[in-house]
This record gives C-alpha cells, sequence and structure tokens, in this order.
C-alpha cells in the first residue's frame, strides 16, 4: 500500500517534504515507516529515534498495523512556547 | 462560551482570551504570554518559525485544559498557541487561568504552561544573525510503546538536533 507520511518540523527539512510518499507492504506497521524514512533518508536515523508517530489525532506505538486510510504523521521532539 | 481554536495563525489577542475566559466565581486571573526573544544559547536571533501539528495539537491543548482544571481545582484554563513567522516581541502562546484564589490559580497556569511545552506538537525554528537557522532542541514525546527508542532503528539516539 502506499501512505503520504506527515513529515513534521525539522523531519520534514530533512526530507524536504511535508508529505512523504512510502511504498509499504500491506501489513506494514508503524516500524516499517520508520525503516522505509530511514532507509531512504540515512541523515534522518538519529531525529527518528525520538520521534514519536500519530494515526489520525493518537499516538500510537511502533507495533500498529497500518491501513491504506490511515493519516500517519512523524512528531519529533517538540519545543512549543 | 464562544470556542475557538488553541491552534492560531494570526496574532494573539490576550484581551480576546481574558474576555472570553471571564468567570464571576473567580477572584484570580493569572496569565502568562511567551514572546519571542532576541537570543538563544549565546546566539543571536531574528525571528521564530512556528510549526504545529493540529490534528494532535488541538485536542491534546484542550486535553491538558482539562487535566489541569481537574487537578489543581481552578474552574478555567485555556492555552493558545501561534503558528507561522514570529518577529521579535510577538506573542507565540498564551495561557490564562481563573480561580476563586491565588495559590491554585498561579499553580494551574505554571503547569498548563509546562505542559503545552512538553507535550504538544508544536516546533520552532531560529533564524539566527549568522544567516543560519536551526530547530530548536525539544522533548520527545512519550508514545504508548514506552519502549527504549534505540529498539526501533539500528542507530543509537542523539538528544539534540541542530541543523
Amino acid at each position: 500500500m502506499e501512505l503520504n507520511i506527515v513529515c513534521c518540523g525539522p523531519l520534514e527539512r530533512l526530507t524536504g517534504q511535508y508529505q512523504l510518499p512510502l511504498q509499504l507492504p500491506d501489513d506494514a506497521t508503524v516500524a516499517d515507516v520508520y525503516t522505509a524514512i530511514a532507509t531512504q533518508f540515512p541523515e534522518a536515523q538519529d531525529l527518528l529515534t525520538r520521534c514519536a508517530v500519530a494515526v489520525g489525532s493518537s499516538l500510537v506505538g511502533t507495533s500498529t498495523p497500518l491501513s491504506p486510510r490511515d493519516v500517519v504523521a512523524i512528531l519529533p521532539p517538540v519545543a512549543g512556547g | 462560551m464562544t470556542d475557538y481554536p488553541r491552534i492560531q495563525a494570526s496574532a494573539l489577542s490576550l484581551d480576546s482570551l481574558i474576555a472570553h475566559t471571564d468567570d464571576p466565581s473567580c477572584g484570580a486571573l493569572a496569565v502568562f504570554v511567551g514572546t519571542v526573544r532576541n537570543h538563544h544559547e549565546g546566539q543571536a536571533v531574528l525571528r521564530l518559525a512556528y510549526s504545529a501539528y493540529a490534528p494532535v495539537a488541538e485536542p491534546m491543548i484542550r486535553a491538558i485544559e482539562t487535566e489541569v482544571m481537574a487537578q489543581y481545582g481552578v474552574p478555567m484554563c485555556r492555552a493558545i498557541h501561534r503558528t507561522g513567522m514570529l518577529e521579535i516581541g510577538e506573542s507565540a502562546i498564551i495561557a490564562v487561568a481563573r480561580g476563586a484564589h491565588r495559590a491554585e490559580t498561579f499553580a494551574a497556569l505554571r503547569a498548563l504552561v509546562e505542559a503545552v511545552k512538553h507535550r504538544v506538537p508544536i516546533w520552532k525554528e531560529e533564524f539566527l544573525a549568522d544567516g543560519s537557522t536551526r530547530f530548536v532542541a525539544g522533548c520527545a514525546l512519550a508514545g504508548p510503546d514506552a519502549a527504549p527508542a534505540a529498539s526501533r532503528l539500528s542507530c543509537a539516539p542523539v538528544p539534540v538536533f541542530v541543523k
């Protein structure tokens, strides 16, 4: 399946895209998203280890399975205020 | 009370937030305004660019408000945060707390601001006087895994990201 992964904050800068299209296995989990991004953008590996993932409006774990309609966002360490 | 977004692309209004949160049962009003300053870690800063992931940030700020009101026993807490390019002196965040008395109101305000800074998906990029830019190193959000970050990838985590 193809998913457009939302890359937020510094990750958008590293990947050059706010929405990054990834081709993933039909039984992909969040962990596969991390691996795919790290493979395509090795310079993002360090940052990815400190990122959280949201599907819709909820933070999810790395073993969460994904479906083609999921809205997935990678959330780097936050610095508001 | 009219609802309003907690993440806003336009200039924040303290007067509006105070008016929206008016409560005659409260004798204390505590306010925090976070503004853009012209320096950080020894470097001169020209401006900041804030971005947020609204699908998570909006409900998360509202959830934090509810948590803080319950924890500190105050009837009103609100926080709003700006996104976009902000010049020196502009307001990035405004938070208010209202309570019957000052003790719990001060405490609630502090808790509200700290939680928004550490738990909401908002990022800031500094534009420095030397022409470079960098993202401010932030706080990693805790996902439901609570597993060591290094287990996800083959590399070890780096605590600071600087472009």
